[in-house]
């Protein structure tokens, strides 16, 4: 279900530099402000997925970074508009449990980005599948652990006893 | 209309059927607007040009009418500017049309490509043509299933499912998003919502009793998970060596 190479995605893909070229053409005059800020934008864009979450930052001048853990991830939209659908990219909009309607990380420029969203929604909030795989072998682990701590004050007590056999049980 | 929709969707790059999304297999349900939710937006689209074109067509067919009956009475309107309020006015009614067809080809093709999967985990809405867009949740952090109808929904016997999660946001908030923002997931144009209600209520129940213990379970193991049992290990032989060894030195004296 999970792609390795999602974890190794850090840039988004070069055809959202040409989605941005374009969004900037069509906001006319305001060419000369928007495209700046969106070229900085791709320029700086970087990904970061690791063990427990997704992280995205960017900017020169302002910078922004977001984290965002896995198991806090509660929806997660996926939308490609008609340029990027042509551009072959899609764009990952990740909701938490936050106050405002709007998305809290929006993943852009995404080349495969059902695999992303299957890697997110593996790991994400209420996703079982993940969580409950690991209990049964953690269990293990505790039942072995408590039979060592048993084994070990029974021990000590025997010490305990063996050096001072007056003092009380 | 076949091959119309076959070209439009063709130029729209619309993608194939979405992924189904996490659940058991066997599981997933597929489920599609009702037909009548196209002749719901069809009236719709009928209401909406009838008002809007006679706004778009009143200006140009008075200012033709203004240059063939020549209100001035003084014939000054020259012949260029008379012909290009000509064009100008077919290009405004050619436009219109263009558009208004073209919308009411995408009701039918919305219809076609409007998917909502369901497994027993998790639901998957997509709509949209030209953005296409996809929410997925999972019904472990479903809050509230809500069914709503207006009157002409109520007429054509169709309604709306609403699958929200936790978070807030207005309806002001919805703009820019369209029906996916908001936390919420909205399943449109639906025979039987009520009975879908139900059964999503149910799975709801379910799921969240089972997944959300299970981060907590999960937590809780792997915690115990991660002891250094090797330490453990070596300090338990360590307290029965010394055990041992206390013993042995107290049997000889």
């Amino acid at each position: 279900m999970t792609t390795p190479n999602v974890t190794s995605i850090e840039r988004p893909d070069p055809a959202l530099l040409k989605l941005y070229i374009l969004r900037s053409l069509l906001s006319g005059p305001a060419i000369f402000i928007v495209l700046p800020i969106l070229l900085f934008r791709y320029a700086s864009l970087r990904y970061r997925f690791d063990e427990d979450g997704v992280s995205m930052k960017w900017g020169i001048l302002f910078r922004r970074e977001i984290d965002l853990a896995y198991d806090r991830i509660q929806d997660i939209h996926l939308s490609a508009g008609f340029v990027e659908r042509y551009l072959g990219v899609a764009s990952i909009a990740v909701q938490t449990a936050s106050g405002n309607a709007g998305a809290e990380m929006t993943l852009e420029g995404l080349r495969d980005a059902d695999a992303v969203r299957n890697f997110l929604y593996a790991r994400m909030r209420g996703s079982s599948a993940a969580a409950t795989a690991t209990v049964g072998t953690a269990t293990a682990g505790n039942d072995e652990a408590t039979q060592l701590l048993q084994q070990m004050a029974d021990d000590l007590r025997a010490v305990r006893t063996a050096l001072a056999p007056e003092a009380p049980r | 209309m076949k091959p119309l929709h076959a070209a439009l969707t063709r130029m729209l790059r619309l993608p194939p059927e979405p992924t189904a999304p996490a659940g058991s297999p066997g599981s997933l349900r597929v489920l599609r607007a009702s037909d009548r939710y196209v002749r719901y937006r069809q009236l719709g689209w009928l209401i909406g040009h009838a008002g809007f074109g006679l706004f778009v067509l009143m200006a140009p067919v008075l200012a033709l009418l203004a240059v063939a009956l020549d209100f001035s009475g003084k014939g000054e309107v020259p012949g260029w500017a008379s012909a290009l309020l000509l064009v100008l006015a077919a290009g405004l009614v050619l436009g219109f049309l263009t558009m208004a067809l073209l919308s009411f080809l995408l009701i039918e093709l919305d219809r076609q490509y409007r998917t909502y999967l369901l497994t027993d985990r998790s639901l998957r809405v997509r709509e949209g043509l030209w953005i296409v867009r996809e929410i997925t949740l999972s019904f472990a952090n479903v809050q509230n299933v809500s069914v709503s109808q207006g009157p002409i929904e109520r007429m054509f016997g169709i309604s709306s499912l609403k699958v929200e999660t936790a978070g807030g946001g207005g309806a002001g908030a919805q703009g820019m998003h369209g029906a996916f923002s908001g936390h919420a997931a909205v399943l449109r144009g639906l025979d039987d919502a009520e009975t879908l209600r139900d059964e999503l209520v149910a799975i709801v129940r379910r799921a969240r009793s089972e997944a959300l213990a299970a981060p907590v379970r999960a937590a809780e193991a792997s915690a115990t998970g991660t002891l250094p049992l090797e330490a453990l290990r070596a300090a338990a032989a360590e307290s029965r060596r010394l055990r041992e060894a206390l013993e042995a030195r107290m049997r000889h004296e």
